[in-house]
């Protein structure tokens, strides 16, 4: 016979067999599995499952307790997180930012490098990655290995057998809900999280809505002008809470959009994708602490770290040139926060923002430092960040950068749609690298960095026109 | 496929099989054979990874995990062994990419041993990949694992018999504690070796019509294609209307296919 | 030819070889009631077909070539709602009008490589024969379901896809082909049926779209075959099988995780909503939606 013969009688072949062959296999399989497992195990006493685990497990899934210890445990991850962070953060702004900067500047001095040289070099470059690291590395070195101790002991598929019936109303997987929860530490680290979903569609929902998981490097920034602007408006006495709650606000609003993202998805670009859904519920395993912590670090924390100064290197380079080259005795960066002022006004926000947005793909911690440098930049404000154009700093105090901000014409309304628009934009160049590199697909790269774009447009936009309807136009 | 004889001089078996790997993504390195690790989700399969390699690599709780296969090595008797852990999957029949990674390496990439990981505590689930492992290899061994937590739920489980059924070693272990690691090495040395023989335990295409089907072009595939491993396999596949392979056989690319092994396409996921 | 007189003339063909196989005979009025055009147009398009000899010049049979060109139609639609049933996640209710718009743009080769990407079915998920390249296609049986009695007991071998918002009320149902029903009452215009533990009560209009056969020598409908979706929390159940509801990606993966025939499950865990439960299969537990346990049929264990 030859190869076409072959493959044309095979055709024929197929006509005679039972439709449901397939079916018939897998089921000849598993009854062989059964009949030689009943010849080889022998069960004592009654029951494959401990009662301590069922009981656990009705704990965990229940009406009324589900919900609060699954609260309780996010909320414990988050704080632990954030208020965990603080120090070794400030450690290694210490070390790498205070002290390692000047004296690499010394260095360059004595070794007498151009100007422009050690400028890009140590104020551009070196001083972007010192800040990443800082502010990435001790929150992601806490909350991976508190995730991933509550993955390995078994706990995340019951929270996305728990949250399952609300991701399905909007197409998407209960798994969603842990990718999300990942994407609260960083959203590069909850994309490939996303491996968990089996099911094509669902998948790619969890993707393209993740970055409405504020992740850590947005979380300092909302922190920050919740206190500044927002709690200033209560009486002294609440203003912790009132900021707490704008804070806690937008992250809601995030999981809203999350859920409205899904539902349209769902709905419209991937209504042909297919979809399955399966979830094990694994037995309960006590974590094995030492291992955890080391892998964690290894496979999540250092891996999307060391992405990160990658990608956060060049933006280093570009934010400390387009300070220093001058056109028409105006920099670069001048040239642009003019040519953007418009647009930025239309949307609550002004020209310096988006500039430190464009420049701050790369990583969302620098967003904050690049505003405050290119702030002092354009106002001339002195006493704050006197270390030269394109050098990134931090403000001393609240006080003072609410100075400096009010100085530049910031308004309650800069500070809230800068929150909402720091919820809604394209994700860090980490995140888009790899949301390629799980879909392989330009499109849906695209959309899942567009989409929060044009989200964060209409949304700050809107608010920005109603605000100034009820509060005048200023 | 047929049982080769095994060479005695490394030499000669490490050529075909070392440019067969590396074409899947396997840096053979200085290794003298490669071990496949294949199991369900959540059997532990990654702890007898790191029990074997030492290597601190995660313990996935969930499917998909380890899309990106890890691979580690070690030593044992002065020879060099290469481990591949494959992704966790139920079964080997879907069409999920995770599934074409194991069935493609083990198909394709021809292991000197494929270890499958089962868990004792839920053998007839787990026993359903194994018989479906053994289906298209020769060189295989079970690996028991969590031999201790069945123990505590009072299950027992004999080896023996199970090895008597399953045609192949079957180790006990508890990889967490170490136990049964120093057997599982020794039998992955042995079957390396040539020193152990199996005959797997091979289910038949009990349903009428198809056994037969498989059969008359198993025959007919064999003449055009001789000396071809996996004819069940590619019969099989002709017969669901498999479109890469039913494209593969009509060109008679196939014959070359086995040799250069590409034969999905989807190999290429294989890589890092 | 524009494109428009084009389709209009494939879904002539189409709808002149589905009535041959129906043993029904055409006419002008029937042609124009089922493509909704004026008469004038009609008559107007028969012309046009006779011209290209597609069709008999006296009556309304097919020509050779019509038949050949209208089985390819056929051809084309069914596999492709095969297509959209097992490749994506599109619902039911829209494969036959994405079917429609997509059977003129396929070729010959595009069929051909379309049917061998789905491993040549043979019967689309209405339960439509699917006509293979040379035209073949098996001989038609059953008789709709209103013309039985009370206390009959059937299988479904056919659902009619049209109109739309009656396939959908049978779909709903998890009514599909090889479904074994019994007809537990009959009114005036309606009709209670019993399907694997479930009642439903349908206008005749429904039952109409239902071609239902004998059921096999020996057969009789089992009552205590039930939904796995109706297993309470601690039940015990034996599997039996999946409906053809259930397939594609979807199918294997249940079929992977041993909801095969014989697997005994219990059901162990539910979410405070309902969906999904946990049930515990071959030592495993599996979580599964109500959707898919609705798919699933069970026979009950008494403890």
């Amino acid at each position: 016979m030859k190869p076409e013969e072959i493959v044309e009688r095979a055709s024929e072949l197929r006509w005679k067999l039972p439709q449901d062959y397939h079916d018939r296999w897998v089921e000849s399989i598993y009854a062989e599995s059964g009949r030689i497992a009943s010849r080889n195990v022998e069960q004592q006493g009654k029951g494959h499952r401990l009662t301590w685990e069922r009981r656990l497990d009705s704990l965990l899934t229940n009406r009324w307790t589900g919900m609060p210890i699954m609260v309780f445990m996010l909320a414990t991850v988050l704080w632990l997180t954030i208020e965990g962070a603080n120090l070794p953060s400030g450690w290694l702004a210490t070390i790498l930012v205070e002290n390692g900067h000047p004296f690499l500047k010394g260095l360059a001095d004595s070794a007498h490098l151009p100007w422009w040289l050690s400028g890009v070099l140590i104020d551009g470059l070196y001083l972007t990655m010192a800040w990443v690291i800082s502010v990435m590395l001790p929150p992601m070195a806490i909350f991976f290995p508190l995730f991933t101790i509550l993955e390995d002991f078994g706990y995340l598929p019951r929270v996305a057998f728990n949250l399952d019936h609300l991701f399905q109303r909007v197409g998407a997987h209960g798994k969603q809900a842990l990718t999300m929860s990942m994407g609260w530490g960083c959203n590069a680290a909850g994309i490939v999280a996303t491996r968990v979903i089996d099911s094509p569609r669902e998948r790619l929902i969890a993707i393209i809505t993740n970055n409405f998981a504020l992740c850590n490097g947005r979380w300092p920034t909302q922190i920050l002008l919740a206190t500044v602007f927002l709690g200033v408006l209560a009486p002294p006495a609440i203003a912790g809470l009132v900021s707490a709650g704008a804070v806690l606000g937008v992250a809601l609003l995030g999981v809203m959009l999350t859920f409205l993202s899904s539902w349209i998805l769902s709905r419209t670009v991937l209504k042909g994708e297919t979809s399955t859904f399966t979830l094990e519920l694994p037995p309960f395993r006590p974590p094995n602490l030492l291992r955890t912590l080391y892998t964690s670090l290894i496979d999540r924390t250092l891996i999307v770290l060391w992405r990160a100064i990658v990608f956060a290197a060049p933006a280093g380079v570009v934010l400390w040139s387009i300070c220093n080259i001058q056109l028409d005795n105006t920099s670069l960066a001048q040239w642009m926060i003019n040519i953007l002022n418009g647009p930025g006004w239309l949307i609550g926000l002004n020209g310096v923002i988006l500039v430190a947005y464009i420049v701050a793909i790369p990583a969302n911690e620098i967003v904050v430092p690049t505003v405050l440098m290119l702030t002092v930049m354009t106002t001339g404000v002195t006493g704050v960040g006197e270390q030269g154009a394109g050098v990134m700093f931090d403000a001393s105090g609240d006080s003072a950068l609410a100075l400096l901000l009010n100085t530049a014409g910031w308004t309650t309304l800069t500070a809230v749609c800068l929150m909402l628009f720091s919820l809604c934009h394209n994700p860090c160049s980490t995140t888009i690298y790899t949301i390629w590199k799980e879909t392989k697909s330009l499109k849906w790269t695209l959309v899942s960095t567009l989409m929060p774009v044009v989200f964060g447009i209409v949304i700050c936009g809107f608010v920005a026109f109603f605000w100034r309807m009820f509060t005048g136009w200023s | 496929m047929a049982m080769q004889a095994h060479p005695t001089t490394c030499k000669d078996c490490a050529a075909p099989t070392s440019s067969r790997l590396e074409r899947l993504g396997v840096k053979l390195g200085q290794s003298d054979f490669v071990v496949a690790l294949a199991g369900n989700p959540n059997t532990g399969k990654s702890t007898v990874f790191n029990s074997l390699t030492g290597l601190r690599q995660h313990t996935g709780n969930w499917p998909g995990k380890t899309i990106a296969r890890a691979e580690g090595g070690f030593s044992y008797n002065g020879k060099k062994f290469k481990l591949v852990d494959l992704p966790g999957t139920y079964s080997l029949l879907s069409a999920t990419e995770d599934e074409e990674v194991a069935r493609n390496f083990i198909l394709f990439g021809q292991p000197d041993v494929t270890v499958v990981v089962v868990d004792a505590t839920r053998l007839e689930r787990n026993l359903n990949l194994a018989l479906q492992v053994l289906q298209i290899t020769d060189k295989a061994i079970v690996c028991v694992n969590l031999i201790d937590e069945a123990r505590a739920h009072g299950v027992t489980v004999d080896g023996r018999g199970l090895a008597r059924d399953l045609g192949v070693p079957v180790v006990l272990a508890a990889a967490r504690q170490g136990e049964g690691i120093d057997q599982l090495l020794r039998e992955i040395d042995d079957m390396a070796n040539g020193r152990s023989s199996c005959r797997p335990h091979r289910l038949k295409y009990d349903i009428p019509t198809v056994q037969e089907s498989i059969e008359e072009l198993v025959d007919a595939l064999a003449k055009e294609f001789p000396g071809m491993p996996h004819l069940e396999w590619i019969a099989l596949r002709l017969l669901e209307g498999d479109p890469r392979i039913v494209q593969a056989v009509a060109s008679g690319e196939i014959g070359i296919l086995e040799k250069d092994h590409v034969a999905t396409g989807t190999i290429s996921a294989c890589g890092n | 030819m524009d494109m428009n007189e084009q389709t209009l003339i494939q879904h002539t063909l189409k709808f002149l070889a589905e009535c041959e196989y129906e043993g029904l005979s055409a006419s002008a009025e029937t042609i124009a009631g089922k493509l909704t055009l004026p008469p004038g147009q009609v008559d107007q398009l028969l012309q046009d077909l006779r011209e290209a000899e597609l069709l008999e010049v006296d009556c309304f049979e097919l020509t050779a070539s019509g038949r050949e060109y209208a089985l390819h139609v056929l051809q084309a639609h069914r596999l492709y709602e095969t297509y959209l049933a097992r490749k994506t996640g599109l619902p039911e209710s829209v494969w036959h009008k994405l079917a429609d718009e997509r059977e003129h743009a396929l070729s010959k080769d595009d069929v051909k490589k379309l049917a061998e990407e789905l491993g040549h079915p043979r019967f689309d998920p209405h339960g439509d024969p699917i006509p293979t390249s040379t035209g073949e296609m098996p001989v038609k049986r059953g008789k709709s379901l209103v013309e039985y009695p009370a206390n009959w007991a059937g299988r479904v071998v056919h659902i009619e896809d049209e109109p739309s918002n009656l396939y959908s009320r049978i779909a709903e149902a998890g009514i599909t082909t090889d479904t074994v029903l019994r007809i537990e009452r009959r009114n005036e215009n309606e009709m209670h049926i019993r399907v694997e533990g479930e009642a439903f009560i349908f206008h005749d209009t429904v039952a109409a779209q239902i071609t239902v056969v004998e059921l096999e020598a020996g057969e009789t409908y089992d009552d205590s075959v039930e939904r796995l979706s109706s297993l309470r929390i601690g039940e015990k159940a034996e599997i039996i099988g999946m409906s053809s509801l259930c397939r594609g990606l979807e199918r294997n993966r249940l079929l992977d995780l041993g909801v095969v025939p014989g697997t005994v499950t219990t059901a162990e865990l539910m979410n405070p909503s309902g969906s999904p439960v946990g049930y515990r299969l071959r030592g495993a537990c599996i979580a599964l939606r109500k959707q898919q346990a609705d798919h699933i049929r069970i026979r009950k264990v008494r403890q």
